[in-house]
C-alpha cells in the first residue's frame, strides 16, 4: 500500500523536474546563444519478491518472476545544441557562429568561458568584450579611432584606419570546439565551462577542421522552439496529474481498509 | 474463523499489487524505452500444496488469488522527434547493448551522448555497444543512419548492436532503464537489413495513461468491494455469536 503512494511520489518528482526545465527554456526564450535543455528520465531500481528462474515446482522455472518497480528517477538534464535561428543585427560587432564552435572569454578570475552569445562590444580600452565585459581570449583590440571594423568568415578582424583606403588586419577571431559540447557546464550569463565529460576545448580558425564559419552583423538566437515547450507543458501538467490520481486511489484504498474496524 | 475471510484477503492483496504496478507505469510515463509492466494472477485452491489429502469440493470453492509473477509489455512506444542527433529510436524489434561492471544489459532507451573521450554512452554513462566493442567517434559531425550506421564527417565508423530476444524477452528489468538477460535469453544480433531504427528521435514510453485511470478505478473499487465484503462477513459472526449464541 504505502510502496504505491512513494512510487506515485517519484513520478510528480519527475514531472515538476521537466515543467522547471521547461520554464527555464520559455524563460530564455529570446536569449541569445541560448541553447534548450531537455530532462531524461529512466526507472528507479525494482523490488524482486520471487527472483526470475526460481524453481517453481522441482521441474519446472518461474520465467519472469516477481518483481515491484519503485518509481522513476531524473537520469540527466541534457543541453540539446541545434542551431538557433539567426536574426540580422546590422551591428558590426555582432557575430554568430554557422555550426559548430564557442567563442572563448576570459573571466575575472583568469579561468576561460565558453558562449555562443557573440554580442560583442568595446571596453575602455577598445578590447572585444562581451556583455558582461570579459575580453575575448585571444584578446583583440581596435585600435583608437577605427571607421569600420570587418569580421570574416575565417574570424579575420581588420579595421580601416583613418586615412587609409584598405582594411589593416587586427586580430583572429578563434572558435573552440568540444568532443561533448553537451557535457559542458553552464554556469550563467550565457557562459558555459569545461568538464571532464566535455574534453579539453580545442582552438582554432573558424572554418576549419570542421569549425563552423563566422557571420558578422548576426546574432544567433535560442533554439527554444516556443510550441514545442508548450505542448511539453501540456503532457507534463497531464502526467503529474495523472500520478497523483494512483496517490489519490491509494489513499482511498487504505481508507476503505480503515473503515473495516468499526 | 470463516475461511472465506482469506478469500477476501488474497482478492485485497491482488488490488495492492495491481496498484504498486499502475503505480509504476503512471511514475515512468515520461522515461523514454520504458515498458509497462503488469502483474499475473492464478487461482489457488485452499488445500494447495497438502497433496495427501484429496481435493474437497468445498476447499475449492473457497480458492484464492495468488500473484505468480510480474510480465513485461515489450511492444512498441510512440516515437517522436527530437532533434537532437544521437537521440536513437528504435522503430522495430530489438535492444540496444550497454556494458556495465555487471555485464551486459539491454536497453530501449536511445538517448545516447558522447563522453569526453569521445565514447557514445547512455545518460547513465554506460558505453554502447556497436559490432566491435565500445563505439569511439573521432572529431566531426556525428550521423546516425536507419540501420544504425554511424558516420562522421561522412565517412563510416561502426555500427550501433541491437540485439533481439525473440517474441517474448525473457528479460528482467533492473532499473535505470536497464534489462538483465533472465536465465535461457538467448540474444541474437540483428544485421543491417533487419535493424529500423529513426535517428534524432526518441521512443516514449508505452503506456496509456488512460487505461492506466481506468485501472485505477478498476482496483479501487475491487478494493472497497473486498472491505465490504469483510464487513458484511463480520456482521455475520457478530450475528451468528449473539443472536443465536442467546440463551432464553
Amino acid at each position: 500500500m504505502i510502496r504505491a503512494l512513494y512510487t506515485a511520489a517519484t513520478g510528480m518528482q519527475a514531472q515538476q523536474l521537466s515543467i522547471d526545465v521547461i520554464a527555464n527554456n520559455l524563460a530564455n526564450v529570446n536569449t541569445i546563444g541560448f541553447k534548450k535543455s531537455r530532462a531524461d528520465f529512466q526507472d528507479l531500481l525494482y523490488q524482486t519478491m520471487k527472483a526470475p528462474g526460481a524453481p517453481s515446482t522441482t521441474n519446472t522455472q518461474s520465467p519472469t518472476g516477481i518483481q515491484v518497480g519503485l518509481g522513476s528517477r531524473p537520469a540527466a538534464i541534457q543541453r540539446v545544441n541545434t542551431q538557433g535561428d539567426y536574426t540580422q543585427t546590422g551591428n558590426e560587432l555582432d557575430v554568430a557562429v554557422e555550426g559548430v564552435g564557442f567563442f572563448q572569454v576570459t573571466l575575472p578570475d583568469g579561468s576561460q568561458a565558453f558562449t555562443r552569445a557573440g554580442a560583442f562590444k568595446l571596453d575602455n580600452q577598445s578590447r572585444l568584450v562581451n556583455s558582461d565585459g570579459m575580453p575575448l581570449e585571444p584578446s583583440i583590440s581596435i585600435p583608437d579611432g577605427a571607421i569600420d571594423v570587418s569580421i570574416g568568415q575565417d574570424g579575420v578582424v581588420s579595421a580601416i584606419l583613418p586615412g587609409q583606403g584598405t582594411g589593416t588586419q587586427v586580430g583572429q577571431l578563434q572558435t573552440a570546439r568540444f568532443a561533448n559540447p553537451a557535457g559542458l557546464r553552464a554556469v550563467g550569463k550565457n557562459l558555459l565551462q569545461e568538464t571532464d565529460t566535455s574534453g579539453p576545448p580545442q582552438l582554432g580558425t573558424p572554418g576549419q577542421e570542421n569549425r563552423g564559419t563566422l557571420l558578422q552583423g548576426f546574432l544567433e538566437g535560442s533554439n527554444v522552439s516556443v510550441v514545442e515547450e508548450l505542448v511539453g507543458l501540456i503532457t507534463g501538467q497531464r502526467a503529474y496529474e495523472v500520478t497523483s490520481k494512483a496517490i489519490q486511489t491509494a489513499d482511498e484504498m487504505l481508507r476503505a481498509s480503515n473503515a473495516i474496524v468499526r | 474463523m470463516n475461511r472465506t475471510v482469506y478469500t477476501i484477503t488474497s482478492g485485497a492483496l491482488a488490488a495492492l499489487a495491481r496498484l504498486d504496478a499502475v503505480a509504476q507505469n503512471l511514475a515512468n510515463v515520461a522515461t523514454p524505452g520504458y515498458k509497462a509492466e503488469r502483474v499475473l494472477f492464478r487461482v489457488r485452491p485452499l488445500d494447495e500444496g497438502t497433496a495427501a489429502v484429496a481435493p474437497s469440493d468445498v476447499a475449492r470453492t473457497a480458492a484464492q488469488v495468488a500473484q505468480v509473477a510480474t510480465v513485461r509489455d515489450f511492444s512498441q512506444g510512440p516515437v517522436r522527434q527530437s532533434g537532437n542527433p544521437l537521440d536513437v529510436a528504435l522503430t522495430g524489434p530489438g535492444f540496444f547493448v550497454v556494458s556495465t561492471p555487471r555485464g551486459e544489459r539491454y536497453t530501449r532507451q536511445g538517448t545516447f551522448a558522447l563522453d569526453g573521450e569521445g565514447f557514445l554512452v547512455t545518460q547513465g554513462g554506460q558505453r554502447v555497444q556497436g559490432d566491435g566493442g565500445d563505439v569511439q567517434l573521432p572529431d566531426g559531425v556525428a550521423a546516425v543512419g536507419n540501420d544504425g550506421t554511424i558516420t562522421v564527417n561522412g565517412s563510416q565508423v561502426g555500427r550501433i548492436k541491437v540485439v533481439d530476444f525473440g517474441e517474448k524477452p525473457a528479460l528482467v528489468a533492473e532499473g535505470h532503464a536497464l534489462f538483465a538477460p533472465a536465465p535461457g535469453a538467448v540474444a541474437v544480433p540483428l544485421d543491417a537489413t533487419a535493424v529500423r531504427l529513426e535517428p534524432g528521435a526518441i521512443e516514449a514510453a508505452n503506456i496509456d495513461a488512460v487505461t492506466g485511470l481506468v485501472e485505477l478505478i478498476e482496483v479501487s473499487r475491487g478494493f472497497e468491494a473486498y472491505m465490504q465484503a469483510m464487513t458484511r462477513l463480520d456482521q455475520v459472526a457478530e450475528r451468528s455469536i449473539t443472536d443465536i449464541g442467546r440463551v432464553g
